[in-house]
């Protein structure tokens, strides 16, 4: 039975990959087809952040978070409580929206370029597919835990990760000491700013 | 008299779509895609000849043939590959180097097993082979349908429904094979029927999407805008790490 695992895996994701890509709709594509081509009136020299900083430094923000649990009644800590995962939420859909979008556009203007490099390509779909997994877990985690718990454990997360992050910096120091150590503000120490 | 039923509509079938394709004058358009329907046709009806004058040599005929279908089947996909991609060389340069890829594992793979191999067995080898040559096709097919979707390259409906069409018998095939290659599973005969049923259901798919020529669209006019591919891979590759570091929140900041 061992064996028929790989055959299975292969037709179920041949299944998958083709009902996708038949449920696509076409005429989205062509229409889109024609927005990358005659971009919209608004040239921009920098391409535009696709998640507005300040509103997820505001939305994550421990500032307020303080102030409503310290000053006020249960009752508006639990609205403020519910309000700001909804904002996370949104604010969380709306940049994998916004990514998605860019993806897209790059897909089409790269398409008919003889220069397109394979390991590029690749790169970026790699780096794509980790931002969607990060913001649906990230979704997926406000909403079974709320934003506070969800906060908490991405703290934690990045605490160990330091703590990893820091004994392979000091194993390869021993390894290889010619190698310069990574500078220390290039991570602050797993703590979300606030 | 299910099996005979199911194989006469296959042959009404393709008949049908050989009929349509030379009336409405674009045989030559998927040329390869409509030699191999007609290999299939008259590769069934020499099985049936066979069967009926000669019954013992019927199952390693079956065998063979069924061998040599498969092996055909590679050129539809090749097919799939010039006429998708004609127009869009970034996009075939992925696809290319994906199926290189696909074929180089498939050899290594091949050269491996068989230096391991002491014990070859034509009765069981001829399942075994049609079986991962249809695995390897389900893997070429997804090196293409992959980088179509991806890229977003449009797609008319007569090369929309063989790719569907062809996508959804591979994949029938390899279940049905390796299910039917387990001992407690080959001898019942409802996993005999599962391939049969499967070609009928893709040759009424390929029906409708190729009952009349429809042209793949044309590629967009180049725009006169300067597209230089390091600099637009350059802003994408920013706007994904700069989403990705305020996901991070404290991680990298850009």
């Amino acid at each position: 039975v061992s064996q028929l695992i790989p055959y299975l895996c292969i037709g179920l994701l041949l299944l998958a990959v083709l009902t996708i890509w038949a449920l696509k709709n076409p005429d989205r594509q062509n229409k889109l087809v024609v927005e990358v081509l005659e971009p919209r009136k608004c040239p921009q020299s920098e391409p535009s952040s696709p998640l507005p900083r300040d509103l997820g430094e505001r939305i994550f923000r421990s500032r307020d978070w303080d102030f409503v649990t310290g000053k006020t009644s249960l009752d508006i800590q639990r609205i403020f409580h519910h309000e700001r995962s909804a904002l996370a939420i949104s604010w969380l859909r709306r940049g994998r929206r916004d990514v998605s979008q860019a993806m897209r556009e790059h897909a089409i203007a790269v398409r008919r370029n003889g220069d397109l490099q394979f390991a590029t390509e690749i790169r970026l779909a790699l780096g794509f597919t980790l931002f969607l997994a990060l913001c649906n877990f990230l979704i997926v985690l406000v909403r079974l835990h709320g934003l506070a718990h969800t906060r908490r454990l991405i703290e934690q997360s990045a605490h160990v990760s330091a703590r990893i992050r820091a004994t392979i910096e000091q194993l390869l120091a021993v390894v290889d000491p010619a190698k310069p150590e990574r500078s220390d503000n290039s991570y602050n120490g797993g703590a979300i700013r606030s | 008299v299910l099996t005979q039923t199911l194989w006469w509509l296959a042959n009404a079938a393709e008949a049908l779509l050989l009929v349509r394709s030379i009336q409405g004058k674009f045989f030559a358009t998927y040329l390869t895609f409509y030699c191999y329907v007609s290999t299939v046709l008259v590769v069934s009806l020499l099985r049936f000849g066979v069967f009926t004058f000669d019954g013992g040599f019927y199952r390693t005929f079956y065998w063979y043939t069924e061998f040599l279908a498969a092996a055909v089947g590679y050129a539809v996909i090749v097919e799939i590959y010039w006429q998708t991609l004609r127009g869009y060389p970034g996009a075939a340069r992925v696809v290319r180097i994906l199926l290189l890829s696909v074929f180089a594992v498939v050899i290594l793979k091949v050269v491996t097993a068989e230096l391991g191999n002491s014990t070859w067995s034509p009765s069981t080898a001829s399942a075994q082979l049609e079986r991962n040559m249809r695995a390897v096709q389900a893997v070429l097919l997804l090196g293409i349908i992959i980088p179509l979707a991806y890229y977003a390259i449009p797609i008319g409906r007569n090369l929309r429904g063989i790719i569907l069409g062809y996508g959804c018998y591979v994949c029938a095939s390899v279940l049905s094979l390796a299910f039917g290659s387990l001992p407690e599973y080959g001898p019942k005969p409802g996993w005999r029927l599962v391939q049969p049923v499967a070609y009928l259901f893709t040759l009424l798919i390929w029906c409708i999407a190729l009952w009349s020529y429809q042209p793949n669209p044309k590629p967009e006019t180049e725009s006169t805008i300067e597209r230089d591919y390091n600099l637009i891979a350059e802003n994408t590759k920013r706007i994904v790490s700069k989403a990705i570091s305020f996901l991070k929140m404290g991680g990298e900041q850009l």
